[in-house]
């Protein structure tokens, strides 16, 4: 019996050490590349190529450090943008080079290995992501003398293109006219559009008496067939109100309009004097001159 | 009613005021644009000072340069290459980095490496500004034919001269010029 007992001791030891060895190599599992982009496009002279890395890092982190910085990186290629994008476990790497590789024929190169560096993973933290083939072709075909090569000509100026300043000059004129047009039709200024404009033309009458030696009566007369023809019917004092509920653009004229139907009442039947009428007659029709509106 | 009818008056001559004024700007704009335009169509006669548009500027260039006065086209070039317009920047070193590629082919096909010196200098010039112009606009073809050439006419490596002066002390003093007529 004792002569087996330590065969069998060393046998189980053996099997402990292994499976604690893979336990820890399961607890640390290093960060791995998993893929990079094989670049089967030829390229020329002044391409961007787009470099994709797929590292699994199981629990790792990137160190920033370690990503290559964008500058020339050699004579004929210079990173422009580095991205990273972690998803799950695993970590994409995206390097954005521009080469300037002038070839007279189809040529390979290789832009150079990254060495990767990741935190928090077991095992070796560094993934090296080998050089990457990238074939050429140029512009130029081959086979003709450099001499005979035609190159690109200069670029002319520009013109400056009006585009901002015409539709702005259309809305501003678009603008003043609207406006303006809204403003002659308001004053009266407007005849086709503003239609019968009985004060206006009142107005225009009553500034013609103003030389009379007695302008009350023709005045008073004159801003009656205003009213008149403005209510379409015969308006008297005591129409007033129904007047003005038909037309209440000249609610604010009430006062005025009933020192109108006194004054001519007293001037008309009263046989008062003419004084004082004139001016009101004036006031009364230039102020309705400014509210009177186009009827349909 | 007549303050709201003056209410009216007043925006209604607000909104004339605004929509001249927005006109007579516009206008005037315009008009300035129109001026540059036919500057730059014709740009012989134009009068450069420091309010001159850099559009102006680039046109100037343009006619001095087909008018075969390329320096003081790359001259007028150098003060545009700071233009805050990415677009504007590339034509502006895409133009130069022509104007020198076109020396240095000349000179190259000319003379070969027999002008190193200046060709390996205009090539230079001209593959840093094409490179640039590449930077910023990678698509412009124009600027990748050209940039091509440029490398296909860079001339070689100039060779290290050797080290191979065997002379000795003796050798040096048999080289130095004698004094006529025997002096001290």
């Amino acid at each position: 019996m004792r002569k087996f007992t330590l065969p069998l001791a060393s046998m189980l030891a053996i099997v402990a050490a292994a499976a604690w060895l893979t336990s820890m190599s399961d607890r640390a599992v290093p960060a791995r590349l998993e893929s990079q982009d094989g670049h089967t496009v030829t390229h020329t002279m002044g391409d961007l190529i787009v470099r994709d890395v797929v590292v699994s890092v199981h629990g790792g982190r990137i160190d920033p450090a370690s990503l290559p910085a964008p500058g020339p990186i050699n004579e004929w290629a210079e990173i422009r943008k580095v991205e990273t994008d972690s998803a799950g476990e695993r970590t994409r790497v995206r390097i954005t080079y521009q080469v300037f590789h002038g070839v007279r024929g189809p040529e390979t190169a290789e832009l150079p290995p990254l060495r990767l560096r990741f935190s928090g993973t077991g095992g070796s933290p560094d993934v090296e992501v080998p050089p990457l083939p990238v074939s050429f072709m140029p512009l130029i075909p081959p086979g003709i003398p450099d001499e005979k090569v035609m190159i690109r000509t200069t670029r002319p100026a520009e013109p400056r293109p009006f585009a901002p300043y015409g539709p702005w000059l259309g809305l501003g004129l678009a603008l003043g006219a609207g406006a303006g047009f809204y403003l002659l039709w308001l004053r009266g200024l407007l005849p086709i559009l503003a239609g019968p404009l009985p004060f206006r033309r009142a107005s225009r009458e009553l500034r013609r008496l103003a030389n009379q030696p007695l302008p009350g009566r023709p005045a008073c007369l004159i801003l009656h067939r205003a009213l008149n023809e403005t209510a379409g019917e015969a308006v008297f004092g005591d129409d007033l109100e129904a007047f003005l509920a038909r037309h209440p653009e000249f609610i604010g004229l009430r006062g005025l309009l009933s020192e109108f139907f006194a004054a001519s009442r007293r001037l008309f039947f009263a046989e008062d004097s003419d004084d004082g009428v004139y001016p009101l007659c004036l006031k009364l029709a230039h102020l309705a001159q400014r509210l009177e509106r186009r009827r349909s | 009613m007549v303050t709201q009818a003056r209410l009216r008056e007043n925006a209604a001559l607000g909104l004339l005021v605004l929509g001249l004024g927005l006109a007579g700007w516009a206008g005037c704009h315009l008009v300035v644009v129109a001026r540059e335009n036919a500057a730059i169509a014709d740009p012989r006669s134009l009068e450069l000072d420091e309010d001159t548009a850099p559009e102006l500027i680039l046109a100037k260039a343009q006619a001095l340069d087909l008018g075969g006065d390329y320096r003081e086209a790359l001259r007028l070039y150098h003060t545009l290459r700071n233009d805050p317009s990415p677009a504007f920047r590339q034509r502006v070193h895409y133009n130069m980095g022509t104007i020198y590629l076109r020396e240095a082919a000349g000179l190259w096909n000319s003379h070969g490496v027999l002008e190193y010196a200046r060709v390996n200098a205009l090539v230079t010039l001209a593959k840093e500004n094409l490179k640039e112009a590449l930077r910023l606009k990678p698509d412009d073809q124009d600027a990748r034919f050209n940039l091509e050439y440029a490398f296909r006419i860079t001339p070689p490596p100039k060779e290290k001269e050797k080290a191979n002066w065997q002379g000795t002390k003796s050798s040096v003093f048999s080289t130095l010029p004698g004094i006529p007529g025997g002096g001290p």
